[in-house]
């Protein structure tokens, strides 16, 4: 009796989603000539994308800057986008704010500017825990990330900070999963010398 | 320090990291971003940019304006998306249709355009021996030739009966493909193409089938059962107030290949006219330059007290990103920047859309000054186009969402473009068109 409830709990909860992903397709694509869809993907969005640019940008005013231009974007490009699906938006919009914030960083050279404010700003590590002696905190993770090439850090916070999968990282930048799964896992060696050599008192 | 993808998971999963969005700037880039669509939905396409180039160069002859007008047109429908649907039932299936159309190379029709307004376009025969190769036979007798294959194309416009011709040559314009009609047809998808039963024509039962890709282009094709290949094509072009219209057509059509030749015929009195698309060396110039860059009236602004700095500059045409374009920049005492651009096809095109679009201000001596729908997106290329040549002068980082732009048509049908990157009272626009004055020789 017990397992039947499960199943059917399970249908239903099934069921809701394909009917959520049928509706929010459908949002897409009136979207692409009704500006009052456009707002609601705009409202299902802003928060992950603005969350996203803070991540690679560190910096909540310049993260702010660079979400503007990623849906200015989106809106400019809104009636060309040929996908059809939710999950073809989402990874357009991704590539698009992965583009915009990469571009930042090149454009600017705040690169050195943002590594200076990693090394001495924004929030430490939670104290008390008794296994985070050893961890690097978020400005100085940040500045690790910096050091990498604008791709792989852009896979760091799709990964790590966004939750993503590799299938949907590799949807979002074009490469194939396994390439995703190599890459990131240079990465962390990489990320992991960057660290150490942080720790050596380099920042 | 993490070992692996999980230890590194849970050490970032034990950061705190601020990144609580402001509402006020959620709210304020929503209210932006849907003006930017609304003021998208009139963006002419990437696509329609490219052959503005084409169109630039071919509209310079009253006739090659209008042999191309059409084909033009419908170059706004090559970025279509392809929508669902599906063709059931026995008879034709638009597949074996887009079969036997790609099974023929080349194709000749009858083309007639009614436009709502405007100058009428002459009914034509056209042959299409490629994408890239056409003869057009207009109804007043002359004949054009299009070979679009080199690096350096050719127009050859031939007017037997008066035995004269017109040769263009367009340097560095590059090999370039035919926005043709067939082409865009045989792209139509059977699951996108709706099936519109049949009809009589002359006799013969045609099939209809439609394919509306967006609100720019609304495609009915009528297809002979028995040969699976068009009949009649019609292209509605709402929004443009158009419709074109393709029959008589004749496939694998037999005709010389020289009759595409861009040789001109002994006997003919020739006309050469040049236009020079190469890469363009941007750069400060002086008025005399530009008077001898035009082939009409050129025209310079004099220093009125609220400008800090005038200067003057060849680039590359903002709006066809090849070519050359004359601008006259303006830094004011507000710290706007103003620019007057005059290209050599601004008189001839702008003509065909300035009376619709909106007179905003006629001065004393008799300047308008008119709007286009898409003036902030042609202010931002002009704007764009003046920061990469002169970034000292004008940097992108401080263009203005006040950014206009306006097309002023002086007394002598002259026309040039003028985007600023900030409002300007209707004072300072009035004294600051009131200022051009003709360029002439020393």
């Amino acid at each position: 009796m017990a397992l039947c409830a499960i199943i059917s709990a399970t249908m239903v909860g099934a069921m809701a989603k394909l009917v959520e992903a049928t509706e929010d397709n459908e949002l897409v694509l009136k979207a692409k000539t009704q500006a009052g869809a456009l707002g609601e993907l705009y409202e299902m969005y802003y928060e992950r994308i603005f969350r996203f640019c803070v991540h690679r940008l560190f910096n909540k005013e310049i993260a702010e800057d660079v979400t503007s231009a990623v849906f200015l974007q989106v809106a400019r490009g809104m009636r060309d986008f040929t996908g059809r699906s939710e999950q073809d938006f989402r990874n357009w919009l991704y590539a698009i704010a992965a583009n915009q914030a990469n571009a930042y960083i090149r454009r600017t050279s705040r690169r050195k500017k943002l590594l200076a404010e990693a090394a001495g700003s924004m929030i430490p590590a939670a104290a008390g825990s008794a296994d985070t002696s050893f961890e690097p905190d978020w400005p100085r993770l940040y500045a690790a990330i910096l050091r990498l090439k604008p791709k792989h850090q852009t896979i760091v916070t799709l990964k790590f900070f966004e939750n993503f999968s590799y299938q949907q990282i590799a949807q979002i930048l074009d490469v194939k999963e396994a390439t995703v799964r190599v890459t990131l896992h240079r990465i962390l060696n990489q990320l992991r010398n960057q660290l150490q050599t942080v720790y050596d008192g380099e920042i | 320090m993490f070992k692996n993808e999980a230890d590194f998971e849970k050490v970032v999963g034990r950061l705190k990291i601020d990144a609580e969005p402001n509402p006020a700037h959620r709210e304020n880039l929503r209210r932006q971003m849907l003006d930017v669509f609304k003021q998208a939905e009139q963006k002419p396409s990437s696509r329609v940019i490219v052959f503005r180039a084409l169109r630039s160069i071919i509209m310079k002859s009253p006739i090659t304006k209008i042999a191309t007008a059409a084909a033009i047109i419908i170059a706004v429908s090559i970025g279509i998306h392809y929508l669902g649907g599906s063709i059931d039932g026995s008879s034709v299936a638009w597949s074996q249709v887009v079969e036997q159309i790609s099974s023929h190379t080349r194709y000749k029709c009858r083309q007639r355009v009614v436009r709502e307004q405007g100058p009428q376009i002459p009914t034509m025969q056209v042959y299409h021996l490629n994408l890239q190769q056409r003869r057009q036979e207009v109804e007043d007798g002359s004949i054009h030739i299009i070979d679009m294959r080199s690096e350096n194309p050719i127009t050859v416009e031939l007017y037997p009966d008066q035995k004269k011709a017109v040769v263009t040559n367009i340097l560095g314009f590059g090999p370039k493909k035919d926005p043709d009609i067939i082409e865009m047809v045989k792209r139509f998808e059977q699951r996108s193409t709706e099936r519109l039963g049949t009809k009589k024509v002359n006799g013969k039962v045609l099939q209809g089938f439609r394919h509306k890709p967006n609100q720019y282009n609304d495609f009915t094709v009528w297809v002979d059962p028995a040969t699976k290949l068009p009949v009649e094509i019609k292209l509605k072009h709402p929004t443009a107030g158009q419709n074109i219209f393709m029959d008589q057509f004749e496939f694998d059509f037999q005709l010389d290949e020289s009759a595409f030749s861009t040789e001109v015929p002994d006997g003919y009195e020739v006309k050469t006219v040049v236009h020079d698309y190469r890469p363009v060396e941007q750069k400060e110039i002086s008025p005399e330059n530009i008077r001898t860059g035009l082939s009409h009236t050129a025209y310079t602004a004099e220093k009125l007290p609220w400008m800090e700095k005038l200067i003057i500059m060849q680039i590359t045409d903002p709006l066809m990103r090849m070519g050359k374009a004359y601008v006259i920049g303006i830094l004011s005492n507000d710290g706007n920047r103003t620019i007057i651009v005059q290209g050599d096809t601004y008189e001839q095109e702008r003509m065909v859309w300035i009376p619709k679009e909106k007179l905003v201000l006629e001065t004393p001596s008799g300047i308008k000054l008119y709007t286009h729908p898409n003036g902030s997106i042609y202010a931002r290329l002009f704007l764009e186009g003046f920061a990469g040549a002169n970034p000292e002068f004008f940097s992108m980082e401080n263009l203005s969402e006040e950014r206009f732009a306006r097309m002023i048509v002086m007394p002598d049908r002259t026309i040039l473009g003028l985007a600023a990157n900030k409002q300007m009272s209707d004072e300072k626009l009035q004294q600051l068109v009131e200022s051009l004055k003709e360029i002439k020789a020393n």
